[in-house]
């Protein structure tokens, strides 16, 4: 079957068969920043804005997606121009072997579209969904609490 | 899910029922976080809910009515959940899984799904609702007591579309309280206790607990609700209570808990629950 995905502000046509999930296309498509970890819906890795939402792509099918935008960590910035988020998590030491970040990252992205001004609180839970093996999880709120406000233009 | 090779986008119910029922091994699919994940030879088709118009939550002068394909987060955000019996439903769904699973996770696909870690099956118990169920003959109506009673694909067949849950009126000023007891923040349920109550003054009018994940099915505590009906509730009597819940459910054991020591948490829950509601 054919749907249409608009992946990082382009949109395509993609074949797919209906078992085929959504994180499977993703990297099949080249979208190799789209991690794959438990691929059960629990760590996170594979996180990807749906429509701006955040959603686990290893548990639903990419038939689901379909006429939906989908954003990964390299549709909001690149190396030579890095989204305040990612700056932010170099910046403060937020990332070790890196693999929970690109989900981690756009977590926290559709956290502050949200909520510009979160709690710590309200950070823990926002990134509630992705588990980080390496660091412990301090210099990554501290990331999001700074990249917070340098968003909104107080730091 | 080897032989699947048909993927239905109905846009209404009446599509959605027509293509569920033209040919064996063709399933529904909601959030896709089940399904997504079950190896299954005998699926050959999905028929996708997301667009026959089944997520709202709205406010009616019967009822306040949940569509099947509203997501936990839609139920946690809701007003009308939050002001409805102490906001129990949607202190409930804001403990389901985690944030993208929240923006995934229907409340149809919840309560069909009926496993040992389904989070709304024992509140909605508790809150006396009500499922609606479409097939091709009609719409049924389900009390949650009946629809819970035993495992929903024993009373459903693969063709009956559950559309909608309904919450009575009646009930909407009742305090309530609620605890998933995890080991980790986002894992399943050991057991869960829910408390609906209503007082004048330290009176008790009317309370309904309900326990999950503690048995296969959610479990109401009847025995219990009685010896709390008109009579003074105070710590003692709470205790009582907790009690003779444990005693009614029947606890089974699993690998987030014996059966002991799910028993031994109703005991805890039921107690503390009922003293929060009463000061909720
Ligand atoms: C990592 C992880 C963590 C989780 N944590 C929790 C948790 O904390 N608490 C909790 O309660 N659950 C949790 N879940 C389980 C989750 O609740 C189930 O996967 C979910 O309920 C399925 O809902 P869905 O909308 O994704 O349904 P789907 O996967 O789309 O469908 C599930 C089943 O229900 C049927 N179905 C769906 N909608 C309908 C309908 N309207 N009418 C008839 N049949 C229907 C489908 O045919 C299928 O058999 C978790 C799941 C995962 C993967
Ligand atoms: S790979 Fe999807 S949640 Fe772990
Ligand atoms: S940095 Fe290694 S898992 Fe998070």
């Amino acid at each position: 079957m054919q749907i249409e995905l608009e992946i990082n502000g382009e949109r395509d046509t993609y074949e797919v068969a209906p078992a085929t999930r959504l994180i499977d296309l993703l990297r099949r498509e080249g979208f190799q920043e789209v991690k794959k970890g438990c691929d059960e819906g629990h760590c996170g890795s594979c996180t990807v804005l749906l429509d701006g939402m955040p959603v686990l792509s290893c548990v639903m099918f990419a038939a689901q997606a379909d006429d939906q935008s989908i954003t990964t960590i390299e549709g909001i910035g690149t190396i030579d121009d890095p989204h305040i988020l990612q700056r932010e998590f170099v910046d403060k030491g937020a990332v070790q072997c890196g693999f929970c970040v690109p989900g981690m990252i756009l977590s926290a992205k559709a956290l502050l579209e949200e909520n510009p001004s979160p709690e710590e609180d309200e950070i823990k839970r926002g990134l509630d969904g992705n588990y980080c093996r390496c660091t412990g999880y301090v210099k990554q709120i501290e990331a999001v609490q700074s990249a917070a406000k340098k968003m909104r233009g107080d730091a | 899910m080897q032989n699947l090779k048909e993927f239905e986008r109905p846009q209404s119910l009446d599509e959605a029922v027509e293509k569920i029922s033209a040919k064996p091994g063709r399933r529904l699919l909601a959030g896709g976080t089940g399904l997504s994940i079950t190896d299954s030879k005998t699926t050959i088709g999905l028929v996708d809910l997301k667009s026959v118009g089944l997520d709202y939550i709205e406010d009616d002068s019967d009822a306040i009515k949940i569509g099947a394909t509203a997501v936990m987060r839609a139920l946690e955000e809701s007003s009308l959940l939050q002001n409805y019996a102490g906001g129990l439903l949607a202190d409930v769904a804001a403990e389901v899984g985690t944030t993208p699973l929240r923006n995934m996770i229907t409340a149809g696909g919840n309560i069909t799904q009926l496993r040992v870690w389904s989070d709304l099956p024992a509140p909605l118990l508790a809150l006396d609702a009500e499922i609606l169920v479409t097939d091709q003959e009609g719409e049924t109506t389900y009390p949650a007591q009946k629809f819970f009673h035993r495992h929903p694909s024993q009373l459903l067949d693969d063709t009956d579309i559950v559309t909608e849950i309904q919450l009575p009126r009646g009930i909407e000023n009742y305090s309530s309280s609620y605890t998933k007891f995890v080991a980790v923040d986002d894992s399943y349920a050991v057991t869960s206790v829910s408390v609906v109550l209503d007082m004048e003054g330290d009176t008790v009018k009317d309370v309904r607990i309900g326990v999950g994940s503690a048995s296969p099915s959610p479990a109401r505590c009847p025995e219990a609700e009685e010896e709390l009906v008109d009579a003074e509730l105070n710590e003692s009597l709470a205790e009582k209570v907790g009690e003779i819940c444990r005693a009614n459910v029947n606890t089974t054991d699993n690998v987030w808990g014996s059966g002991d020591y799910k028993s031994k948490l109703i005991e805890k829950l039921v107690k503390k629950n009922l003293l929060q509601a009463k000061t909720s």
